[in-house]
């Protein structure tokens, strides 16, 4: 089986994906969590040389440097070039997959993915509402909101 | 400060053996380790080397012994087997390290020609009870004198059987204490090897009061020795192992990588190893060295052609905490 892989930054932006991808009926696409973008460097060149592979995406954030982001995993992917079977083409410029064989796609998030989110509800001005309500609760429940977040970024056992 | 010793092998190329179309590999380092599915053609890599080594040291009888081993009963496509697409006709069997090092089979009628850079050798299936190919050789040239020895997914009986001899030309060597230095990480307690006049060979374990024969040690035991022993053997050579993870509990095979990895650098040998193992392969990642003595090579078909990725092996370690598949 042909594989596509999307290779993101944390933990949290796997399960943001699962659920992204699951809520479009998306079922072939295997989530690697690098675990800190610092890992992409050498992460990448190994998932690159997974057999059989189609598709390779890579999601980051852009951290207030979106050509600096790009640049930096397309220097990664670049690493793996003598050890590859096949003529590596990565992408000239982010957003989009290249011709290659895999495809390759560097998708750099302006900001971050927390603020594309926001950005995607169809209704603008809500960001006011939200900061509003969260302004609004209490200090004790706001504490119970953050640690059941990062509980549900911890795996399942965890729990 | 000393210069590297260099190793025989860097590189590889290969065409129409077996199920190899073409391949080329380089970048050998001095322990390979190779994995694939099956009939990519990882098997073939190791006949490659041993067919080409051993047609340079002028012993090639061993390789078509062999063959013979393998399929006793002569017929008309007898020696198709070797060739891409069973195409004797059609197909030259081309294995190179290098211009200096490079060899063909063909078929020529009834008789097998293996031609190299100095040497010509024919081999014809030997029709008397002997279970030898016949073989005659004709030299032009001087022999470089690379030792290359082979254990292919052998049975425990096999390596028993060979043990004595092996121990004999060790004890030449004047190498048995490298042996024991070498084996001491598994088995901490041992004190040397004797033969017996029987030539069994015999184990002293400081806490035990008699001389053990080694082949009371359990399989994993005698498995190791019997690797070590062929790399002691091979000293300034190449070893080929099929399957290495055979006869090894899990728990022990990063034992055995680091014994085989010392062994390799004590001997001076370079070592090409195949594995279907995925723990094998992560006791591997797990060998600790300071340089670039290590690499894995994952051999997959795509059509007609032989894909060859490299893994460095300071990277074998985050490709597993990711999960990247790297069998």
């Amino acid at each position: 089986m042909p594989k596509k892989i999307l290779a993101v930054e944390g933990k949290s932006d796997k399960h943001f994906f699962e659920a992204y991808l699951k809520g479009l009926n998306i079922y072939n696409v295997e989530i690697k969590s690098v675990d800190g973008k610092d890992k992409f460097a050498n992460t990448l060149p190994e998932l690159l040389k997974s057999d059989d592979l189609l598709i390779l995406a890579i999601v980051r954030d852009a951290d207030r440097n979106a050509e600096g982001a790009f640049n930096s995993i397309k220097n990664a992917l670049e690493k793996a070039r003598p050890d590859l079977p096949f003529s590596l083409i990565t992408p000239e410029k982010p957003n989009t997959f290249s011709n290659g064989m895999p495809r390759i796609g560097i998708f750099i998030i302006e900001n971050e993915l927390e603020d594309l989110c926001l950005k995607s509800l169809k209704f603008p001005d809500v960001e006011p509402c939200i900061e509003k309500f969260f302004d609004c609760l209490p200090n004790s429940m706001m504490r119970e909101i953050k640690k059941q977040i990062r509980r549900s970024c911890k795996p399942t056992f965890q729990q | 400060m000393t210069t590297e010793p260099q190793l025989p092998m860097s590189n590889l190329e290969i065409e129409n053996f077996r199920g190899i179309k073409h391949a080329k590999i380089s970048d050998f380092k001095r322990v390979n380790l190779l994995v694939g599915k099956n009939n990519s053609g990882k098997s073939t890599v190791l006949e490659s080397l041993y067919v080409l080594l051993s047609s340079y040291c002028g012993e090639i009888e061993c390789w078509a012994n062999a063959l013979k081993e393998r399929n006793p009963i002569y017929d008309e496509q007898y020696w198709d087997a070797l060739f891409y697409e069973f195409d004797s006709k059609k197909n030259i069997i081309r294995i190179q390290e290098s211009e200096k090092r490079r060899m063909e089979i063909n078929l020529d009628g009834s008789t097998l020609k293996v031609s190299n850079t100095v040497a010509v050798y024919l081999i014809d299936f030997g029709f008397d009870n002997s279970k030898q190919m016949q073989v005659s050789r004709h030299q032009q040239g001087v022999m470089l004198q690379t030792p290359v020895m082979f254990l292919s997914t052998a049975a425990l009986k096999d390596i028993l059987n060979s043990l004595a001899d092996d121990f004999d030309k060790i004890q030449d060597s004047k190498l048995i204490s490298l042996l024991c230095d070498t084996v001491r990480p598994i088995e901490p307690n041992i004190r040397d090897f004797r033969m017996s006049s029987k030539r069994v060979v015999k184990a002293d374990i400081a806490s035990i009061p008699k001389l053990l024969p080694v082949n009371l040690l359990g399989e994993g035991m005698v498995r190791m020795l019997g690797m070590v022993m062929k790399i002691a053997n091979a000293k300034d050579g190449v070893v080929l192992i099929d399957e290495i993870e055979n006869g090894f509990h899990y728990s022990v095979l990063e034992t055995m990588w680091k014994t085989l990895f010392e062994a390799a650098k004590k001997f001076n040998v370079q070592i090409f190893a195949t594995t279907h193992s995925e723990e094998c392969i992560e006791a591997f990642a797990k060998i600790e060295c300071d340089e670039d003595d290590l690499r894995l090579f994952r051999l997959s078909k795509k059509e007609d052609k032989t894909w060859v990725t490299k893994y460095r092996h300071e990277n074998l370690l985050a490709a597993f905490e990711i999960e990247a598949e790297v069998r």
